[in-house]
């Protein structure tokens, strides 16, 4: 056996690795070898100088960091849970008000036509519905409570069609509203309607207006799902930005590597 | 139920399930180990405490990706690896010389030895692997570092398992020669 061949084996023989057959090959050569014995010695020091040499602890301000994003995640999570439940709440009491409009407009064309309702009326009927719903909407934004609010916003997902005044009013509430949960709320349900170029555009701007961490990472995942190039510059601003928190900073850097 | 008796995988189930306190135990049994990983393949400590953080971003972000099947060990690992590549993309270009390596305090693993010993040793030995290539350093770490079986690492880096051993053998000797050779000098 040559020097070469047995190279192949001195690390795996240093690590006992070798079967019966490789172990003895290796070993009649070694013996008539003194390159091959050195260059086993320094095989073996080297292994014990990696076995002896320690973990290092990672400073305690890392878990506390971890800790931080994990509750900005939950507080995130937690929110999609309550949209959900109160989206199942306000159903029942728009379906309520609905059913009440046809009894009247039934009732109102019963009595006008003598019975028969044609589709004429039924879609104007469904314009009156949508309308009433926004109505709803809009009154419930001006609202004091938070939470009210957001039930406004979540309304949003039972329009088909939302007029104009309804998506600048999101719009709106996205960079005004002054609780940082009413916003993100607004940024969900502006999702939907993100395939307007108008909306998404607003959408990428409102890194302007953004100073709340957790509004900041919705947006910055909403822009990573919409695959939203353009909004790669925002990304690189909140990264160069000095006040801006590190949490964010670490999702923009994420996000930058998804839009590139 | 207690955290402490649930397995990885058991902790990430759970978390893919939205229960995000389960991430903390996870948290404190990998932060150390992907660290040190980190911290071997860049040698630079604020890199690789961003890098674990960012690993666990990465991880509530995408949990529903994780497969209940998967060794988590082994899922972390991969994406600590896609990480580490993301980063090191970034960083290649601005990257200076080899022997720019950051002083890391480790501990000491003896009282009868030296401070400065030890120190001089760690030194040295973290100069040579930096002059490892990316591929032998990474497979060099997993292997004799973090204490990864040759089946393990094939998993993380989607080898065969006797590539992965030969691979890491060659190594070590390239190691060897690196290690031995500055000291002659």
């Amino acid at each position: 056996m040559k020097c070469k061949e047995c190279q192949e084996l001195m690390v795996g023989y240093a690590q006992e690795e070798l079967n019966a057959q490789e172990k003895e090959q290796y070993e009649i050569h070694l013996q008539n070898c003194n390159d091959c014995q050195s260059k086993l010695r320094e095989t073996k020091e080297l292994l014990n100088i990696i076995d002896l040499s320690s973990a290092v602890e990672p400073s305690s301000a890392l878990r506390s960091e971890f800790m931080d994003s994990l509750n900005i995640e939950k507080s995130r999570i937690g929110a999609q849970k309550v949209r959900e439940v109160n989206f199942s709440k306000n159903f029942y009491r728009i379906a309520a008000a609905v059913a009440l409009l046809i009894i009247g407009y039934s009732a109102g064309t019963l009595i006008s036509h003598g019975g028969d309702t044609d589709t004429n009326e039924l879609s104007e009927l469904k314009k009156e519905v949508q309308s009433m719903k926004q109505m709803v909407m809009m009154s419930m934004l001006r609202d004091e409570s938070a939470s009210e609010r957001i039930q406004a916003v979540n309304y949003v997902e039972g329009f088909d069609e939302p007029s104009e005044e309804v998506i600048e009013t999101l719009l709106r509430t996205l960079n005004e509203d002054e609780s940082p949960n009413v916003r993100r709320a607004a940024i969900n349900a502006l999702e939907k309607f993100a395939y307007d170029e108008h909306v998404r555009l607003m959408l990428i701007r409102s890194f302007e207006f953004q100073t709340d961490p957790v509004v900041q990472i919705t947006l910055i995942d909403l822009m990573v799902d919409l695959e939203e190039k353009r909004a790669a510059k925002k990304f690189q601003q909140l990264i160069d930005q000095e006040d801006i928190e590190k949490i964010v900073k670490n999702q923009a850097e994420i996000g930058l590597q998804f839009l590139i | 139920m207690n955290q402490a008796t649930l397995s990885d995988e058991e902790l990430m189930i759970r978390v893919r399930e939205d229960d995000f306190d389960q991430l903390v135990p996870l948290f404190d049994r990998y932060q150390k180990p992907m660290f040190n990983f980190f911290l071997r393949l860049t040698s630079d400590t604020d890199a690789s405490e961003d890098l674990v953080q960012n690993l666990f971003i990465r991880i509530m972000k995408y949990r529903s990706s994780y497969r209940s099947e998967h060794k988590f060990r082994t899922w972390i690992y991969q994406m600590g690896r896609n990480l580490f590549y993301d980063h090191y993309r970034k960083e290649v270009k601005t990257r200076e010389g080899f022997m720019n390596v950051d002083k890391v305090n480790f501990e000491p693993f003896s009282a009868h030895e030296e401070y400065e010993v030890i120190e001089g040793r760690e030194q040295k030995l973290r100069m040579a692997m930096n002059q490892l290539s990316d591929d032998k350093r990474e497979l060099l770490v997993m292997s004799k570092f973090q204490g990864m079986k040759y089946e393990e690492i094939a998993k993380v880096t989607d080898m065969t398992v006797s590539n992965v051993k030969v691979k890491v053998h060659r190594a070590i000797n390239s190691l060897r020669e690196i290690y031995f050779q500055t000291s002659e000098l």
